[in-house]
């Protein structure tokens, strides 16, 4: 009896690890992007489904060596980025940044329409990095999956972490989040940092997609949730901070995982949903406070 | 060294700046004094390429400044210690004084060096290296704004009021920093409302009133006018 009450505990431990890795890798993307130019980015999840979606198709399907598989992801996501980053620059000169937020509604969607036709609508996978046999712990059961992505998702933040404190193109980046204006005077040029942002955002996403996809599935539509996820978790955190979004995107997962396990599958997407807007209305800076203006407002100083 | 021609700069209707000229030489002290309003930060945002003019040029020796993009202007030698600071304040003050060399990074081995130079020039920015930058006193801020500008190895520094709400004592300190960085060898274009302070360390001075030019010479002829002793130096009891 003991054992399952343990068995239990493990499984919601790894469960809410595991999920909790997709929704943190969006969330920093989020984050990131938000920290670079104040615009939220709900396309951050059609990252994951272009990169999902592109290996299962190569390598799922058609049989490509799996790193090739990767590598065309990896281009085809960048690529997507870049786009994304010009759509909203040359926007963000001519609309307010809330204009900007449902341009990237209006991206998700039109992503989502053309991924349905160049692919279609039915959902798609490839089989995992390590084979499909659980891993035995007392009665929980582990796939090898979750373990790439746990481990390859710590890899990337902690790494991110490391790019952002310790070189000057992070502190460069940061400078611009905290002041444009000061950062153009020692010389950072802004939309080049821009572009990093949305660089590594995808980067991250992409990451995501590829990891996930053997264990969850994904579809042409997968994006627009996702997106939603890594926002809620990155309000939560305390938008504009990595460990805050890192930090928020567990505590959803696992309050998912819970809601779950404990209740029925049915009300899955209730707890994110009902976050969102208790964090809304009552907890705009977050739980770890990222920036110190209240709520989403982005001061824009380059600008008069 | 620095040569605004004519510059004019508006904002929607309201002209800030109107037919401004105005010369910094090498290795000179340019006062440029004003009450609030007068367009002196806009000049020096402008020098900055934060706002664009709508009229005028600006060269840099011979190199037009207008034609180059803003964040190129820190590596062609003009260096910015702005209105309010703008420090990077969430970072620690040794993060500020490396961006500040953000347009020198192809020179890392330089860096070290530089920056011993400026803590030797501000001994405290070297005892709190590891604090962050909106933790410390005013007066440390603005030498880190100052430490900051150096960073990148300038030939002309743009000083938006750096004597701004800091104590009479702390604004010595700064502005002898001031006379210590042109002995070096550096240029210095000093926007000012404390006249006093500033006309005891400049060679020359320009006085800006609602965005013209209305006088200009050396700073002593401008310590003897009577409308400078009388509008910005506290009377002509004297």
């Amino acid at each position: 009896m003991t054992s399952l009450i343990v068995s239990d505990l493990i499984q919601i431990v790894m469960t809410t690890l595991t999920v909790g890795s997709m929704y943190a890798l969006i969330a920093v993307g989020v984050s990131l992007i938000y920290s670079a130019t104040g615009v939220i980015n709900f396309a951050q999840g059609e990252f994951v489904m272009l990169s999902g979606m592109t290996v299962a198709s190569l390598y799922g399907s058609m049989g490509w060596p799996l790193t090739t598989a990767i590598a065309v992801a990896l281009v085809v996501v960048l690529f997507y980025a870049a786009l994304l980053t010009l759509l909203t620059s040359i926007l963000a000169a001519r609309i307010s940044l809330i204009g900007v937020l449902i341009i990237t509604i209006g991206a998700s969607i039109a992503t989502q329409g053309i991924a349905a036709r160049i692919w279609d609508s039915d959902t798609h996978r490839f089989a995992p990095f390590s084979g499909e046999d659980p891993i035995r712990i007392l009665d929980a059961t582990i796939s090898p999956q979750a373990l790439w992505i746990v481990g390859v998702t710590a890899i990337c933040i902690a790494g991110l972490i490391w790019f952002m404190r310790s070189t000057m193109a992070g502190k460069a980046m940061r400078a611009c989040s905290l002041d444009q204006a000061a950062a153009t005077m020692v010389g950072i040029p802004v939309k080049a940092t821009v572009l990093l942002s949305f660089t590594l955002s995808g980067l991250l996403g992409a990451v995501g997609g590829i990891l996930t996809t053997p264990l969850t599935t994904i579809d042409a539509n997968s994006g627009m949730l996702l997106a939603i996820k890594g926002f809620t978790a990155a309000m939560l955190g305390g938008m504009g901070s990595i460990p805050g979004a890192l930090f928020g995107a567990l505590l959803i997962a696992f309050v998912e995982t819970v809601t779950v396990t404990v209740g029925s599958s049915a009300f899955k997407e209730l707890p994110t949903f009902t976050i969102i807007i208790l964090v809304l209305l009552f907890l705009p800076r977050g739980l770890v406070g990222g920036r110190n203006e209240i709520g989403l407002q982005h001061e824009d100083l380059t600008r008069q | 060294m620095l040569d605004l021609r004519d510059l004019s700069v508006s904002y929607g209707n309201i002209s800030a700046l109107k037919n401004v000229s105005l010369k910094v030489e090498a290795g000179e002290i340019v006062a440029l004094i004003g009450s609030n309003g007068a367009g002196k930060s806009t000049l020096i945002k402008t020098c900055a390429g934060l706002v664009p003019p709508s009229a005028g040029e600006i060269f840099l020796n011979e190199t037009n400044l207008l034609k180059q993009a803003p964040s190129r202007r820190a590596a062609l030698g003009i260096a910015v210690v702005p209105e309010n600071r703008r420090l990077f304040d969430d970072m620690s003050v040794r993060d500020n004084l490396q961006l500040g060399a953000y347009s020198q990074r192809a020179h890392r081995s330089k860096m070290a060096s530089d920056m011993a130079e400026i803590f030797a020039l501000f001994p405290r920015l070297e005892e709190r290296q590891n604090q962050k930058a909106m933790t410390m006193s005013g007066g440390e801020q603005q030498m880190l704004a100052i430490g900051r500008a150096l960073m990148s190895r300038p030939q002309i520094v743009l000083m938006d009021e750096p004597s701004i709400g800091l104590a009479p004592k702390v604004v010595s300190q700064i502005f002898d920093a001031i006379v210590q960085m042109r002995a070096k060898g550096l240029t210095v274009l000093l926007a000012e409302q404390n006249a006093s302070a500033s006309l005891k360390i400049a060679d020359r001075a320009y006085v800006l009133e609602l965005g013209r030019v209305t006088m200009s010479g050396t700073a002593k002829e401008l310590k003897e006018s009577d409308k400078v002793r009388k509008l910005y130096l506290g009377g002509g009891a004297a």
